[in-house]
């Protein structure tokens, strides 16, 4: 495509920045730091009149707590949900490979995915879709992780799924390290084997997790992580 | 096994290479004289890593994802960073690469002849014919529009 005698196509070089981008970062960080030191001071002499009490901070309703049940060391956080676009059938089959198992379960209003990843570290990025494709905003109240047939982590809500959208929710599982000997116990069992076992996938372990709202809808999907035991970790 | 080649194994990269090729199963099975059940395993597998890894690229480049298709091997997305359209691909040859939409300029970028071959090895792949005088940004254009059914 041709504009001007520039080509505007596809480049394996990402283009420059733009360069108002420059002037909007200076304006932000001169911003910032007059906010930062004005919210500072102000929130030192709120601190000393809330001391003893239990407060907690919400950013824009996303960030969702989360409970550790279960046994062994592996731990979440970092949870939140976004909005990220509106929904419509076209976007299911965008998201068609790992709609597949939960269209199957003949849920047609609230679809839920997830998908573990990394293949060397201490922690995994869980990153699931949410799409409501009702009429009908939801209003998720947890998301429960199992290992096995226990509850073994839960990420309470609630936080609200607005109708004929698509939303990402994304949580860190760190400390993998050590959970890890178990599962790679699993495996290796699994390989000696040769048989199908319900919770590995491609040499990964599989964690079922419900979604599940206050409208008593609830959407289920086996998510991934990979049992390694690398020691690397961005895990706070 | 790493990013760069969706963590498939060889034998994974072969079979997802002959079914993207169109190739039948049954076909695939005897051509690699294993069972007709391991290919359909095996394909699922590749589907589910490739989708991974052309996924966990667009956030580790940042970029807004619109489109996963594991089975073509791209996702398209956008860069909220570079405000433009980005295309990630999937394939045997050059496993995987980011492309950005913009005003480029192929006569004078140092890349030309590295960029050509490139895409020339990714339409072979994908038995697409292309002119061998073109500049990359035209092997682009045509390629990328074949992969992803999108015209601009």
């Amino acid at each position: 495509m041709s504009t001007g005698g520039k080509i505007v196509d596809w480049c394996k070089i990402p283009p420059p920045a733009p360069k108002n981008d420059r002037k909007k970062l200076l304006a932000s960080v001169i911003l910032c730091a007059i906010l930062s030191a004005s919210i500072f001071a102000g929130l030192s002499i709120y601190s000393i009149l809330l001391a003893g009490s239990a407060g907690s901070l919400a950013a824009s309703g996303t960030i969702l707590s989360i409970a550790n049940l279960g046994q062994g060391p592996l731990y979440l956080q970092n949870a939140t949900y976004q909005q990220i676009a509106e929904a419509n059938n076209a976007t299911i089959q965008n998201y068609d490979l790992t709609m597949e198992h939960i269209a199957n379960n003949g849920s047609s209003i609230l679809y839920f995915s997830a998908t573990g990843f990394n293949g060397a570290e201490t922690s995994a990025t869980i990153n699931s879709t949410i799409i409501n494709l009702g009429d009908k905003d939801l209003t998720a109240i947890s998301i429960d992780i199992y290992r096995g047939n226990n509850i073994f982590a839960q990420i309470n809500g609630p936080f609200f799924i607005k109708a004929h959208s698509v939303g990402s929710v994304i949580l860190q599982v760190c400390n993998l390290t050590l959970l890890s000997k178990d599962e790679a116990q699993l495996i290796t069992q699994f390989r000696h084997e040769g048989e199908s076992d319900a919770t590995i996938f491609a040499g990964r372990v599989m964690y079922p997790m419900t979604l599940i709202t206050l409208e008593n809808i609830t959407a289920s999907y086996e998510t991934f992580v990979f049992p390694t035991a690398y020691v690397w970790s961005n895990c706070a | 096994m790493s990013l760069s080649i969706g963590y498939l194994t060889p034998k994974q990269l072969q079979i997802w290479d002959y079914k993207r090729t169109g190739l039948q199963e049954a076909s695939i099975a005897r051509e690699l004289q294993v069972s007709r059940q391991t290919v359909h395993k095996a394909i699922g597998i590749a589907h589910a890593k490739i989708g991974e890894s052309l996924e966990e690229t667009a956030r580790i480049n940042k970029i807004k994802i619109q489109t996963v298709n594991p089975h073509r091997g791209f996702l398209l997305g956008y860069s909220p960073h570079f405000k433009t359209k980005t295309l990630i691909t999937f394939s045997t040859q050059n496993g995987i690469q980011v492309w950005y939409k913009h005003e480029g300029d192929c006569k004078n970028c140092e890349r030309l002849k590295e960029c050509k071959e490139t895409l020339i090895a990714e339409a072979k792949e994908r038995n697409l014919d292309l002119p061998t005088d073109c500049l990359p940004s035209d092997y682009a254009d045509k390629l990328f529009s074949a992969i992803t059914g999108e015209k601009d």
